[in-house]
């Protein structure tokens, strides 16, 4: 057994012996505690397991991150970071993986919608979170998942009555200050009744005291997604925790007949940031967008996956993840899409195209096609270059130094996939989230 | 496509399957170090060759069998195979005559052309029957050039230090499982030399057949490419039908120095196995060549036939401006499975690399295309261009795509498209109102589906190839 594996199985033992947890409803205890085996089973990923060939997972596997008490200090400062981050409308704020009710504000749902902390859900929701937690995310299958169900404490539910319709979008903030070596592991659990729409932005970023470097921390989150017939969840991942933040997420939906999921995936932030997302359509006419954009500068590993499961006939998917890699940086995407021998007239599409901006910059890409069904339309592309020598050319032909016209281009070039989301708060808070990453996206103002 | 042409179509026999009556010199079942000392013994060989097998052999035994790749077979019992199978006859042949008539036989019903009058007047064929090289023709014309084409066994006798310093040096013994197991006890193969600046007079050929009940073949392929050559090399492969299985690991090294050229084309037939999957042989093979500087590797293959294949050739693009291209159709019926693709490495300068994959199921098959474009930091402005296209007949059948692309160098461009689709309606009715029959109109759109493929192989091959895809897929569009 590697020393990462016996210090993570060490932390969620004592977790799960501590006398609070011992006190969990049945339920909830019997999950940990199975959660547990199947990671014990499992062991850390390596880079010789096939869906982890691309990730450094080092820095996780050697660090001696747990679970922390939070405390209370600094809320004057964490205040104005929410501020900045924040969108309209109601949200939950954790820091360092604990809830911060201070921070946080569920005014404004919308009739027929209900946001709460995990914590509550336990208490008051227990059999419809038995029914919901670890139904799409499956532990037996993905060690991460296991360790985040082993700790399975802090997180959210969403739940959408039938026809329930929320208009602002419903906000999760994750705060890690970077104090100490912080394991959270939040759970977010969605359920949307029959023709529900909603729109959901989980945000994750770094809130170290103002001027003060941010240490490594470890964000182990996991998000299921139960779409009713018809239902419709717009999903914002974004991603711009610190450069010494390490991040696993993995998103599992599971979409009912005729539902819509489109999955908007930003990662700006991190060391080594692994984002997941896997939908499977489980009524015809489901259809699915899984869009992303990667921006990794310095010595950033930025990871992708995602996985489409047409397991039924007449479901379209729409896929599109773009990087852009300076520095060091080293871009990895991974996109799968299964078609089931029953799943006919499958329409599915998937794109993967790669910047690299400099010299020492790495991409590896892997679009990968199952298909077992023949009357299908099935298609997949992946690109990896550079800017286009000509259209530096143009512009540099007519005036605009050089610096200036690769910033454009390269801001073009991520603009496709912020343009994906519809405008509006969301939209501007990622393009505030992009100009901080990518100077060139200042010259959005030249261009309005 | 009624279900009934469609039954009636894919009952159809497998043409090459039938089994000829030569006595042949066989060792029994089993492996050990006593066995490869025998083999080598057999041979006549070298010290240094022995010595290789052996070393093969003991590497081999701490290695494990692959599983990764998307095929299921049962295990391989390797001490339930022969590893030599020879035919009987008078060890030394003056000419053509000399050769036992019965295989004669056997390679004018496959339509092999022995005879230097025959068909393919311009091709030199040297014919492997299950183990050992048969009879190499157009030997005279090839020596006048400086040109080696013979079977391996013999570069061993007559130019061992040639095979000194190549042999294994494209694929170590220590590559994977299968290669290290035909490092140990391959039994021949061919191999060719062509000198420096010299454009082989004539298209190479080899013909692979198994024959006997229960063997393996274990050939071995090497070819050399002095600075500035020119050689365009084919093999072909059929064997008998037979219920059980049989194994079949090759490996084929390619050696193209500066500016040479190789382009090495196959057609491959084995047996399929019957409707039901029984029989049939397991294609597992080890194919990579190494291009230096401006040189360039072609491969074209065109897989129809085995039970399994499961093959990758590849070129390591060594040298600045090298050159590698993979030009491939395969295709799977009944229960048949391949999982092929290539490896493109590009380590030198301006190196170029074009993929086109066309993979064709139908029946029961199940086809994976996987392959690896990486590109080191040193390959300064390399190119690839990847395409794969699969088409699916029939809804029992699988297509699959598993790229991996790895850029180490931004000023690399890398491209991968992929798509699968069906034969459309309205092509098939277009094609019908036209008076087409539906059999020669999923033909004829098979055949424009492979065209890019078709159009690199030799001439003469490219018709066989055609007709060749067109009995083993007829009637199995639904």
């Amino acid at each position: 057994m590697t020393a990462g594996l016996a210090h993570y199985l060490d932390v969620a033992t004592r977790f799960q012996a501590s006398p609070e947890q011992a006190s969990a409803p049945q339920w909830l205890r019997h999950l940990r505690a199975e959660a547990l085996a199947h990671f014990e089973r499992q062991g850390l990923p390596t880079t010789r397991d096939e869906a982890w060939k691309y990730s450094r997972l080092a820095p996780i596997t050697e660090g001696a991150f747990q679970p922390v008490v939070r405390d209370a200090r600094d809320a004057a400062h964490l205040a104005s970071v929410v501020e900045r981050l924040s969108l309209p409308g109601p949200r939950l704020v954790f820091v360092d993986g604990r809830l911060a009710p201070e921070l946080s504000s569920v005014a404004g749902l919308p009739r027929g919608v209900t946001l709460k902390p995990l914590r509550d859900a336990v208490r008051e929701d227990g059999a419809l979170l038995e029914s919901l937690v670890g139904q799409r995310a499956l532990a037996k299958e993905h060690a991460f998942t296991a360790l985040n169900a082993a700790l399975l404490e802090e997180g959210a539910l969403l739940r959408l009555a039938p026809s329930a319709l929320s208009e602002v979008p419903v906000q999760l903030l994750f705060l890690t200050r970077g104090e100490g070596p912080v394991l959270s592991s939040p759970r977010i659990l969605v359920d949307a009744g029959e023709s529900s729409e909603a729109t959901l932005v989980e945000t994750y970023a770094s809130a170290g005291p103002a001027g003060a470097g941010s240490g490594a921390t470890f964000t182990n989150a996991v998000t299921e997604v139960t779409l009713g017939d018809n239902a419709s969840l717009h999903h914002y991942k974004l991603q711009a925790e610190a450069d010494a933040a390490l991040h696993i997420g993995a998103l599992h939906a599971r979409q009912g007949r005729d539902s819509r999921f489109a999955s908007h995936a930003f990662a700006f932030g991190g060391a080594m940031a692994r984002n997941e997302v896997h939908a499977a359509f489980a009524g015809e006419g489901g259809d699915a967008t899984l869009n992303g954009l990667y921006v990794g500068q310095g010595a950033q590993h930025l990871d992708n996956r995602t996985a489409l499961d047409h397991a039924v006939p007449r479901c379209t998917s729409r896929e599109l993840y773009k990087g852009v890699l300076d520095g060091q940086s080293r871009g990895t995407f991974h996109g799968l899409i299964r078609v089931r021998q029953d799943a006919q007239r499958t329409d599915s599409r998937q794109q993967n195209r790669n910047l690299l901006l400099s010299e020492t910059a790495q991409a590896d890409a892997r679009p990968q096609l199952e298909i077992f069904a023949d009357d299908v339309k099935c298609a997949h592309g992946a690109a990896v270059g550079r800017l286009d020598a000509q259209a530096l050319f143009y512009l540099r032909s007519r005036g605009v130094p050089r610096a200036e016209a690769e910033r454009l281009l390269t801001y073009a070039f991520a603009r496709e996939v912020v343009e994906a989301v519809p405008a509006g708060p969301v939209r501007t808070n990622i393009e505030a989230l992009l100009a901080l990453k990518l100077p060139g996206a200042a010259l959005r103002e030249v261009k309005a | 496509m009624s279900t009934d042409t469609l039954q009636e179509l894919t009952r159809r026999p497998y043409a090459a399957g039938f089994v000829t009556q030569v006595e042949s010199d066989t060792f029994p079942p089993g492996l050990d170090e006593d066995v490869i000392r025998q083999l080598s013994a057999k041979k006549e060989e070298p010290e240094f060759l022995l010595d290789w097998r052996l070393k093969a052999f003991r590497h081999w035994k701490t290695m494990r069998e692959p599983t990764w790749q998307a095929v299921t077979y049962a295990p391989i019992d390797y001490q339930a195979i022969r590893y030599y199978s020879a035919p009987k006859q008078k060890p030394v042949k003056a000419s053509l005559d000399e050769v036992d008539p019965e295989i004669l036989r056997t390679y004018e019903k496959l339509g092999i052309p022995l005879h230097e009058q025959k068909l393919l007047q311009n091709v030199a064929v040297d014919a492997v029957f299950d183990s050992v090289s048969v009879a190499t023709t157009f030997k005279d014309k090839l020596a006048k050039a400086g040109v080696i084409f013979c079977s391996f066994s013999e570069a061993v006798r007559e130019h061992p230090e040639l095979v000194k310093k190549y042999l294994g040096t494209v694929v170590p013994f220590s590559d994977n499982y299968f290669a290290a197991l035909n490092s140990a006890v391959f039994s021949d193969g061919s191999f060719v030399y062509i000198p420096k600046g010299v454009r082989c007079p004539m298209e190479l050929s080899t013909y692979f057949r198994i024959n006997a009940a229960e063997t393996g073949q274990f050939e071995r392929t090497l070819i050399v490419a002095e600075e500035g050559s020119y050689v365009s090399y084919l093999e072909g492969c059929t064997a008998p039908q037979r219920d059980t299985n049989q194994l079949h690991a090759a490996v084929v090294e390619l050696v193209a120095l500066d500016n040479a050229t190789i382009k090495y084309s196959t057609v491959q037939n084995w047996y399929p196995g019957d409707a039901e999957g029984r029989g049939g042989i397991y294609n597992f093979v080890t194919k990579r060549g190494i291009a230096h500087r401006a040189a360039k590797i072609s491969w074209t293959q065109v897989e129809t036939g085995s039970a399994i294949t499961w093959k990758y050739p590849s070129v390591i693009l060594k040298g600045d401006d090298s050159v590698g291209e993979f030009y491939s159709v395969a295709l799977t019926n009944n229960m048949q499975q391949a999982d092929t693709g290539t490896k493109m490495v590009h380590i030198g300068k301006n190196s170029r690399s074009t993929i086109v994959s066309k993979g064709i199921s139908a029946g029961r098959g199940q086809n994976t295309y996987r392959g690896l474009v990486k590109v080191l930091k040193s390959a300064e402005n390399a190119r690839n261009y990847t395409q794969c296209d699969s088409l699916l007949l029939g809804d029992k059948c699988g297509a699959h795509t598993v790229p991996y692309i790895e850029v180490k160098n931004a000023s690399a461009q890398v491209e991968h498209e992929a798509s699968t689709s069906k034969i459309g309606e309205d092509q098939l009715f277009y094609c019908r109102q036209r008076g087409i029959s539906q059999e020669d109109a999923v033909s004829m759109i098979v055949n424009g589906f492979c065209r890019q493929v078709f159009k690199e192989l030799p001439m003469e091959f490219a018709v066989e190839a055609q007709k060749l895809l067109g009995v083993s897929l007829e009637g199995s569009v639904g």
